[in-house]
Order: structure tokens, then sequence, then C-alpha cells
């Protein structure tokens, strides 16, 4: 298996409002280039098939929609340990919380074990059924797209790394 | 006890996040009201497909649900492909139906993977931790590692097949109206096959397992069950005509002469019921009791082991009729990647077909029971109206019938028994439904 260095995971549901974050983040990574051994998926709503997407990367990069009574568009950094340390309950009736799906995927397939985690969340204003994001979240979803490529591209040893568009 | 009776609510189904709360009034020993209310997605969809064109419709309904999307891709595209003729047209030349037959059989297949992958998240991941007395799939890891681990990597296969037929992991691309554009390889074809048939014998050691676990009897409620009947004299879960356990019998294009949905103020889903009034039951114990005769292999054995003096109408159950459907998925699957694989090479296979007006209904049997898409296209290619009726909108008046039921039958047992015990109880009836509670998104909950 060759591996790059990063995995960066888009989780939602373009169709159902804030919830479209993760494929949006996706869909902006994309258009600015990524840097050699990085890769940007949709992951849908699934994060247990986190592992039908890995290459082995020894980092996976998830961004994802928040539920927080924060202000919408406010962007949540989390490490390795935090990301593991959210709330357990389910996503739906046959749906898990990320950690545990997480958790599940290091002990099904312990090649993934020591994948190392990184969430970032951006706080949702509206998770409803209809289509395009609310105008702070995108707003949101264009300064994290600046924020990690600019990380990807010191991480993947570019020179001079782009600079954000938005501040 | 208050005199005035007890209100038990439950906020949100047990584990559950979101929707799904439960709310059940008792005066004495008698249960006066039982409401759970879902969140339920597909009447957005059906909105917002009117006046797309055809072609987009693929894409827009895969996402109803995580886990279901490959089952409505092939409901949306059965009924669309209805409306346009081209099932007539393969009715009446062979040479077509020939070329069609592989089509038919890769959508068998995507059905098949979504099954194994559905299944084995709910048998494994959340009903048994429940049967075991764990509080989730990953503490049950402690004393049972190979079976947690043996779970995830079935669902994964049921990923990859997904992946195979579909194109891509995430919302297939693959399946387009008339055909497919591009077909699997033969080598992921033959590697899908005999991972199939390598999973027979662990998933076996866990059908052992669950028949040697005690199910509760109190939830026992005889109901109507309804199932299509399969298209062939065998186990399938593709069929054109519906069946109930009374012996009726309707082609799919007079669904609604079986189903009636009903509009209930405490739901923002719409119910289900029979045209006689009587609620019903869809999904894997509904299958069992109407087909499970026809059950072949190891999908029998299973089927013996766990149900030893038959069927019971034990809705708890439903988790080992599942348990029963996931081996006959393995055992199936790898048939038809045989049958695929006796075929001789192609790339693509599409089928031509002019644009006309037009209705079709399609239903197809998915993880939670059947499902109803019915789409009417104008003469442009636009979709005049679409309905889809889920099998968690079908079975939700029997929800809450069966609870409604059991708490009489707990009461009936202990007059003062223990609220806990009794939202255990509703938990665990709601819970081996399996519903499709707001699937269609992904967030993270901080606090």
């Amino acid at each position: 298996m060759s591996a790059g260095l990063v995995l960066v995971v888009g989780f939602g549901n373009a169709l159902v409002a804030d919830d479209g974050v993760g494929p949006a983040v996706i869909a902006g990574l994309r258009e600015r280039g990524l840097p050699p051994g990085v890769r940007a998926e949709a992951g849908g709503q699934d994060a247990l098939r986190l592992a039908g997407l890995w290459r082995g990367e020894p980092e996976i990069w998830l961004v994802d929609a928040l539920l927080q009574p924060e202000a919408p568009g406010s962007i949540r950094r989390l490490g390795h340990d935090e990301v593991l340390a959210l709330p357990q309950r389910h996503g739906t009736a046959h749906q898990l919380s990320l950690p545990e799906c997480l958790r599940w995927l290091a002990h099904g397939y312990p090649e993934m074990a020591s994948v190392r985690y990184r969430l970032w969340g951006i706080a949702a204003s509206r998770i409803e059924l209809r289509e395009g994001l609310s105008p702070r979240v995108a707003e949101a979803v264009l300064r994290l797209c600046d924020e990690l490529r600019l990380e990807l591209g010191r991480l993947a040893g570019e020179q001079g790394s782009r600079t954000p568009t938005v501040a | 006890m208050n005199p005035g009776g007890r209100t038990i609510t439950i906020p949100h189904l047990g584990r559950v996040e979101g929707h799904g709360g439960i709310h059940v009034k008792i005066v004495g020993d008698v249960v006066h009201e039982v409401d759970m209310d879902i969140f339920e997605g597909s009447r957005y969809y059906e909105a917002l497909l009117k006046g797309r064109h055809f072609l987009e419709v693929q894409g827009i309904i895969c996402r109803v649900c995580a886990i279901c999307s490959a089952s409505h891709t092939v409901a949306a595209l059965s009924a669309i492909e209805k409306a346009l003729g081209i099932e007539e047209k393969q009715l009446q030349d062979p040479d077509f139906a020939v070329t069609t037959y592989r089509v038919f059989l890769l959508r068998g297949l995507l059905v098949l993977g979504a099954t194994i992958e559905s299944h084995a998240l709910h048998v494994f991941a959340l009903a048994l931790p429940d049967f075991l007395g764990f509080d989730s799939v990953i503490s049950m890891a402690s004393k049972h590692p190979e079976a947690v681990a043996f779970a995830l990597k079935l669902k994964q296969l049921g990923n990859r097949i997904q992946e195979l037929v579909g194109g891509r992991a995430i919302h297939p691309i693959n399946t387009l109206v008339g055909g497919f554009g591009r077909l699997p390889e033969a080598g992921a074809l033959a590697s899908i096959r005999d991972d199939l048939r390598a999973s027979l014998d662990p998933l076996m050691k866990l059908v052992d397992l669950c028949a040697s676990l005690e199910v509760p009897g109190w939830p026992a409620q005889p109901t109507v069950y309804v199932a299509l009947r399969p298209y062939e004299d065998s186990f399938r879960f593709r069929g054109e005509v519906i069946c109930t356990s009374r012996g009726e019998e309707y082609p799919v294009e007079r669904y609604q002469d079986v189903v009636r949905e009903l509009t209930v103020e405490h739901s923002h889903a719409k119910h289900a019921a029979l045209a006689s009034g009587e609620t019903y039951m869809v999904g894997s114990l509904a299958r069992l009791k109407l087909w499970g005769d026809r059950l072949t292999g190891r999908a029998r054995e299973a089927m013996q082991k766990l149900f030893p003096r038959g069927v019971p109408d034990n809705v708890i159950l439903n988790n080992w009729a599942q348990l029963v459907e996931l081996v006959h998925s393995l055992e199936r699957g790898a048939e038809v990647c045989e049958l695929l694989l006796s075929m001789p090479p192609a790339e693509r296979q599409m089928v031509e077909y002019e644009v006309r007006a037009g209705r079709g209904v399609a239903a197809i049997e998915v993880p939670r029971g059947t499902l109803f898409h019915d789409y009417e296209i104008d003469d442009q290619g636009r979709v005049a109206s679409a309905n889809v009726i889920t099998p968690t909108a079908q079975n939700l008046a029997n929800v809450e019938r069966d609870m409604r039921l059991a708490v009489e039958s707990m009461l009936r047992e202990d007059r003062q028994m223990p609220e806990p015990r009794i939202k255990a109880g509703l938990e665990m009836v709601a819970r081996a439904y399996d519903p499709c509670i707001s699937c269609s998104v992904h967030v993270v909950r901080v606090t």
C-alpha cells in the first residue's frame, strides 16, 4: 500500500443545508489543488466507510458540521484524543457516533489503529432539508478551505505555501 | 401511582441522537396514548424531485439515507424505466431481455450488498450488545473481540459490493437509467465471490451464539405481515406482487389500494395502515413469515437454528430474522457473482430508450421492509410527481401498537413495574424495527 501523507474526509449531505459543510470543504480543497500525498474525499453520512476510503495515510483529517450552542460559522479544531472523547451517542438507529466508529475501525482493522485523527467542525446554523449553506457557514467553509490548504502545503513541504484568499 | 395516571417520556430513542422520542400515557394498567415521533425525510426529497429531469433523480434520491442509498437507487431506476416503457420492451423482445438480464443481476447484487451492510451493522452493533448486556459494540469487543472485528469486515464487504457495482464508495454513479456505465471487472467480482463464501463459516458461529440467547416473550403479538412475492420460486428481495399474511395479493402498481398513508398530529412522518385500517409490519420478520420456507442452504440451516419451532409473532425476533437474511445474502451474493462471471465480458451494458410521458411504480424489499417509488414523467422527461413510501413510515403505526401492547403485557405482570424497566422495554421494541431516523445527515455534537 503506497501511503500518502493525509486523507481529508468531509462528512455530510449537500441536500441538508449546513450538514453539507463536509462535501463543500472537499470541493473547495480540490478547486485549490491538493499538494502531493494528499487526497480529499467526500465521506457521505457513515464514518465507518472510512475503511474503504483509507489507503494507508498516517493521518486522517475530518471535516463535519457541528451541533453546538456557539455562534454559527465558528470553527472548532479538535486533536486526536479530543475526537475520541466526543459524546458517544448514536447518530441514528443504525448509525454509530464518530468516536464509536473510529474505535471500531481500529479494532476491526489493526492496521488503522495507528492513524491519527484531527477534526475541524463548523458550527451549523440550520440542519434541515434544503439545498445550500447558510451565509455564515458558507463563509466559514471558505476560511477553512484556505486554512487547510495552507496547513497541508506546509506538511507537504511546499515552498511559500499559498496565502489565504479570505482573512 | 398517581390516580390520574402516569406519563412516560423517552426524549430520544435509546442511544440514538436526534428524533425518535416516545411518549406513553398510562392510567391504571391501561395505556391511553403511545406516540413516537420520528423525522422522515423522504417527503422533502419528493418535493425536490418535481420538475427535475429523470436523469437527475438518482443523484438526489440516493441521499435520502446513508445506509439505504443503493436500495433507493435501484427502486428509483426500476420505476423510471417502467415509466419510460423499458420494461414493456423487455417483455416483447427476447434479445432485449437477454441484454437486460445482466443489468437485473447487477442491481440484485447491489441490493444484496446494501442488505449485508445494513443487517451487519444493526444485528451486531445495535441489537447484539443489548442481548449480551453491553452498552455498545465497543464494550462488547472486550469479551467477543473476534465477533466484533468480523462484524465490521462483514459490513465493509457490503460496502465493497456497492462500491464495485455502483462505481464508488459513497453515492453510486455507475447505475444509470437503462443499465450500467461500466461493468465490474472479472477479477474484482471473483474476489467478492470468494470473500462472500469465506464469510459464511464465521457468520454461522454467530448464528449459534444468537440461537443460544434468551429472547423475552412479553413483546409477542400477532400482526399482519406484508412483503413482496419473490419474482421466482426462491427467497428474493425483488418482486412485482404485494402479499399480506392474510392471503391478499396486489400488483405493485396498485400499492395505494393496500397502503393507506395517514397524517398524524404527533409525528413529522406519515403513518400507514392497510385499507382495512389494520396496522402491519414490513421487514425481515415479515419476509421470513411469508417466504422463509423458500430459503435453502446455510440460510435454511440458520433459520432452523434461530427459529426451531417456526417464526413466532415477536418483533424482537426481527433481529434474528435479519441474521437469517444476512446468511442468505452472502450465499445469494456469491451465486450472483458466479452467474455474472459466466457471461461474456463487456465494458458497458446499456439499453436504448426513447423519452416519453408515463408513470412507473416499483417496489423492492430493502433491509427495513418494502420500499415503494412512484414517478410520473412528462413528455420532456421531467418529473411531474414523485411518491416514495419507506418501510419505516409503514411500520410506525405498528411500532406504536406493539409498544402499547408490550406495556400492557408488562403491567399485567407487575402493575407497579418501575419506569426504567418499562422504558427499556419500549426502546427494545422500537429498536427491533430498526427504524430509519434522520440518517440523511452526519453531524458531531460536542456537548
